[in-house]
């Protein structure tokens, strides 16, 4: 009997327990019944979450390929799988083209131009209904487009952005996206004038004055009234426009005198005078005041260097000399004006004989500035002067040290630009020294090496160039040249190198 | 010093019950609950209870809870809403039980569940009032405090986090002899926590020591609870769901061991009282 009701209260004790678990059970359940909809869209954040967690790390510390692709993966994965959906929901369709906004923005980070316009294309079709994203698309595609030298392709997506975001009606709406966008014209006015056709560009530019003219009569929004009037400023000093360009250059001294806009319209007068009328003097006095009046703004010096050129080239060498010194120990934080002058000093020496002064102020160069173009440039130019004076033992030194400051600056915790450019001078080095096979050799090393760079992926056309013209080597230049076509199949480098190829081998018969 | 030995006895006396394994259950099934609350928010985006997530987090900050990681970033603060009445609703019938419960194995009774469960159940609106009026106290009190500091100084948060939980310990010591003058002595609410102001006057040491222990053991899981918006961002949105369930764990331990701490250190010093 006890046995019993010892098992009956053990049954109980069970079923107790049962249903406490039971209803734990079903309150987790309970939400499990959601509407789809929602739930794909919180589903798709999640996703972008994750792929800007990857982005984040692809992008710490530079660009970092092991990340990179994980990155881009996970923003590609969440564009297709959600893709579809997007139409019918507003949600949806903005993760989906953020997402493929934010793919194309790292692309171009990551220096991919073609990948990045590529992505921003497929951004141009999604975002059809959003028009900020959309606006922000067509006009990276065609900065892109202009960075890449493709300038058609450029001119394609200006043009629409134009057709699209700046018709009479719609300019102040697409100015309050972004001020930025209404250099359009001005862009579209320039890449004529570069493809040589001067009516056209003519033609946008008078675009570009109607509409700035006709957003200063409408306007009343401050910032969007100052970005019209500098911008038709601009158009005034593209089309030579000068009497125009001085008085609105002027009117703007009057309109905004916060210091930062006076010394900006100062100058562009003081150019207006020097390049335009052709009153160096009267330039030269308003450079000078610029840099009186208002030392801490970005113009000073500029203008205190603009100035020095105006009294160089008028044979006052003391005069541009006590100015250029002034820049290059005034404004050191300024630095490409405070290399430019310390360069035009060095330069001034050599001119005048003094070798020693001028070599000293070269290495200066390099070593204060060495990321600097002129840093750059200043060892080799030292090496070079020796070569001109026949000092040749001077000058392999000279050329040994160049070789190990651009080795230096290409193997330290340096911007990658910076690494690039100094790899770009080892070979230039190496050329001048004609060490050509070790040219060759360091030229095919650097696309495996900055992986990321694709203008590298061309330096297999300049090494085979190298094996068959300095080397007497049509061999190793077609088989570098194999490597290229091998390595990047489908490109339009692996058929300029296949176009090289059959000539070596035609040659060859 | 013998106070504090006592007190240390309590502890060690309630861990060593924890080998008879009931004593814990009550407090188990309200862990289970709470875990099986935090899963509910963690999945459930858009379905019925989300309803009632936008009902703990009115105005602005509701449409937040439809997106990701925002949702899992208010998980902290809006649970946090839910933590009182489940408090005084479930919290205080499991607190009941376990007293009951620790109080029976320490006397070497047999344990059932059953009779500690029904015997709870008696005294439900009791342990609920009692447990009321604490949670009362301790929200007056950190709002108080909060006040105070505000209008003496302009004084960092973390000084301010670290006077408020003062208060608020000693306000806990106060009250938390109710708990088992409710169930032990069948004291009604208010009578309760009359006798455990007394009681924790004439013991404030021990009492103190008695809530300070436990709550020693939330600290971690309370202060990754602190900064939900860095640790989504730093570490993953997910990892707050685990620390949620984390600290709904480290609370059930702390919760075990102050009931049953309590139980003994009362009935050991009734013990002594009568004796004397």
């Amino acid at each position: 009997m006890k046995a019993i009701r010892k098992r009956a209260m053990r049954r109980r004790r069970v079923r107790g327990t049962a249903a406490a678990a039971c209803a734990i059970a079903a309150l987790v359940l309970f939400g499990a019944c959601g509407s789809r909809r929602g739930d794909e869209r919180y589903e798709a954040e999640k996703k972008l979450f994750k792929a800007r967690k990857l982005r984040e790390q692809a992008a710490a510390g530079g660009m970092r390929p092991e990340f990179l692709a994980g990155a881009t993966g996970a923003y590609r994965g969440l564009v297709s799988e959600h893709a579809a959906a997007a139409a019918s929901s507003k949600g949806i369709e903005e993760i989906v083209v953020t997402a493929q906004m934010e793919l194309a923005e790292l692309q171009f980070r990551a220096g991919l131009l073609r990948e990045s316009r590529s992505d921003f294309e497929k951004a141009i079709d999604y975002a059809a209904a959003i028009p900020p994203a959309k606006a922000n698309a067509v006009y990276s595609a065609a900065i892109i487009s202009e960075e890449l030298g493709e300038n058609d392709r450029a001119e394609h997506f200006y043009e629409r952005f134009y057709r699209e975001f700046l018709p009479a009606d719609s300019v102040a709406r697409t100015a309050r996206m972004n001020s930025r966008y209404l250099v359009v014209p001005i862009k579209l006015a320039d890449l004529a004038a570069r493809a040589s056709r001067p009516g056209e560009s003519a033609r946008w530019y008078r675009d570009a004055e109607r509409l700035y003219t006709g957003l200063i009569a409408a306007e009343t929004d401050p910032g969007l009234l100052k970005e019209a009037r500098f911008n038709l400023l601009a158009v005034y000093l593209q089309q030579k426009s000068w009497d125009q360009g001085l008085a609105l250059a002027r009117g703007l001294r009057e309109l905004y005198p916060l210091p930062q806009d006076v010394s900006s319209a100062l100058f562009v007068e003081a150019r207006i005078q020097e390049s335009g009328l052709g009153r160096p003097q009267e330039a030269r006095a308003t450079y000078l005041s610029i840099a009186e009046r208002y030392p801490r703004e970005r113009e000073a010096a500029a203008a205190l260097l603009s100035a020095a050129g105006i009294d160089r080239r008028a044979g006052r060498l003391d005069a541009a000399r006590a100015l250029y010194e002034r820049v290059a120990g005034s404004f050191r934080d300024r630095v490409s004006e405070a290399v430019e002058a310390a360069w035009q000093l060095a330069e001034m020496d050599e001119r005048a004989g003094r070798w020693e002064e001028a070599s000293l102020r070269y290495k200066a160069i390099y070593a204060d500035y060495p990321e600097t173009l002129q840093g750059f440039e200043a060892p080799l130019r030292v090496a070079r002067a020796y070569g001109t004076k026949g000092e040749t033992d001077a000058a392999a030194a000279a050329y040994e040290r160049a070789l190990e400051h651009y080795e230096r600056l290409a193997g330290e915790q340096r911007a990658p630009s910076t690494r690039i450019m100094a790899e770009e001078y080892v070979v230039r080095t190496l050329a001048e020294r004609t060490r050509w096979r070790e040219a060759a050799e360091r030229l095919v090393r650097l696309p495996d090496r900055y992986p990321d760079y694709t203008p590298f992926r061309e330096n297999y056309l300049r090494a085979a160039s190298i094996h068959e013209r300095e080397l007497a080597d049509p061999e190793g230049a077609a088989r570098l040249l194999e490597t290229c076509v091998a390595k990047y199949p489908g490109t339009e480098l692996a058929r300029a190198a296949e176009k090289e190829l059959s000539r070596l081998r035609g040659g060859g018969k | 010093m013998t106070g504090i030995k006592s007190v240390l006895k309590a502890f060690r006396v309630a861990v060593g019950l924890l080998r008879r394994g009931r004593p814990a259950a009550p407090l188990a099934v309200y862990f289970l609950l709470k875990t099986a609350v935090v899963l509910l928010y963690a999945r459930d985006s858009s379905g019925a209870a989300a309803h009632l997530w936008r009902a703990l987090r009115p105005g602005p900050g509701a449409e937040a809870l439809s997106h990701y990681p925002d949702r899992l970033i208010a998980m902290p603060a809006v649970l946090g809403r839910l933590d009182i009445p489940l408090e005084i609703l479930v919290l205080s019938f499991a607190q009941g039980a376990t007293v009951l419960l620790v109080a029976l194995a320490a006397r070497g009774e047999r344990l059932s569940l059953r009779a500690g469960a029904a015997r709870a159940r008696s005294r439900y609106v009791h342990l609920a009032v009692s447990a009321a009026i604490v949670s009362a106290a301790l929200f007056a009190v950190f709002r108080l405090s909060a006040a105070l500091l505000h209008r003496i100084a302009a004084i960092p948060r973390a000084w301010e986090l670290g006077i408020g939980i003062s208060a608020g310990l000693v306000v806990q010591a106060i009250f938390i002899y109710a708990v088992p003058f409710v169930m032990l002595e069948g004291r009604s609410s208010i009578d309760a926590v009359k006798r455990s102001v007394m009681f924790a006057g004439r013991h404030f040491v021990e009492s103190l020591a008695l809530v300070a222990v436990p709550f020693a053991v939330t600290v971690p899981t309370l202060l990754l609870a602190l900064n939900p918006r860095a640790i989504a961002f730093q570490l993953s949105p997910e990892f707050l769901v685990q620390s949620q369930i984390a600290g709904a764990f480290m609370e059930f331990a702390a919760g075990y061991l102050l009931m049953g701490s309590l139980t003994i250190y009362v009935l050991d010093t009734r013990m002594k009282e009568e004796k004397r």
